[in-house]
């Protein structure tokens, strides 16, 4: 529990300084320094986004598999409901990842604010 | 025929998708059809393939117990492929702009959608069926 804390706390700080670093503006380039802050925003929330959702997402079909498993072996003859509402929540479960991952995309390669927002700076993608 | 059964499911499955490509087609043009049809197929597939997998392990784990942990990777393996091709495929599709992204979140959304119909008219038949007051007597009440 106390490496899991030391861990977390680590984790925490070093996000809150990276953040702070690329948040700090270099002299003379208010404008390229912000849209370099806005892509390394788009960047982190994409790879945290996608790396949220595929915890979350590991965790909760491994204990709907775990259950359906034990399931099946306690019962066999119910295998083939089992199997069905197993079959249901994995793919509802799975789903929310192939969101996660086309928003995280769309961040990426698709985010349709890229253009006005390097418009109102100055620039032209 | 039960609702809840894996064959229903993947009828209901393409006949959800058949009606947002249509609905797509009347209120958003042919670009936002052809998201919402490639990102349903893709999903669809993606059910179908879940379903086999998952079926040839389970099947397999109670006909050959002692090859288990085998049967156990095997399967951790097929999952990883085919999350890995969807994401390659979803990858490209929005990378290169094949497709309206819009279209294809809405096609992505069919087999999440169709479970959440079908769950609520399992869940709706249950309720009416506690309701029924001659429910559990073969008299009916007057």
């Amino acid at each position: 529990m106390k490496k899991v804390l030391v861990l977390g706390s680590t984790l925490l700080f070093s996000l809150l300084f990276a953040s702070l670093a690329m948040a700090a503006e270099p002299a003379g380039g208010g404008a390229a320094a912000s849209l370099g802050t806005f892509f390394s925003y788009s960047v982190l929330a994409a790879g945290f986004g996608m790396g949220i959702a595929a915890f979350g997402t590991g965790i909760a079909q491994g204990l709907g598999l775990k259950s359906a498993v034990e399931g099946i072996a306690r019962n066999p003859e119910a295998s083939g409901k089992i199997t069905v509402t197993m079959l249901i929540g994995l793919a509802m479960i799975e789903s929310l990842a192939i969101y996660a991952l086309v928003v995280a995309l769309i961040i990426l390669y698709a985010y349709p604010m890229t253009k006005p927002i390097a418009a109102a700076l100055g620039f032209k993608i | 025929m039960e609702l809840l059964s894996s064959r229903c499911m993947k009828i209901a499955n393409w006949v959800v998708l058949g009606l947002l490509v249509a609905a797509g087609y009347l209120a958003s043009g042919r670009e936002f059809a052809l998201g919402v049809l490639v990102g349903g197929l893709l999903v669809v597939a993606n059910f179908h393939l879940l379903h086999r997998f998952l079926k040839g392990t389970l099947e397999k784990a109670q006909i050959e117990p002692e090859s288990r942990g085998r049967t156990q990777a095997f399967f951790a393996a097929k999952q990883f492929l085919r999350f890995t091709g969807m994401m390659v495929v979803v990858f490209l599709l929005i990378r290169y702009g094949w497709v309206n992204v819009l279209g294809l979140v809405v096609g992505l959304s069919t087999v999440a959608l169709t479970l959440t119909l079908l769950g609520l008219n399992e869940a709706t038949k249950i309720k009416n069926k506690e309701a029924d007051p001659s429910h559990g007597t073969s008299h009916p009440l007057s």
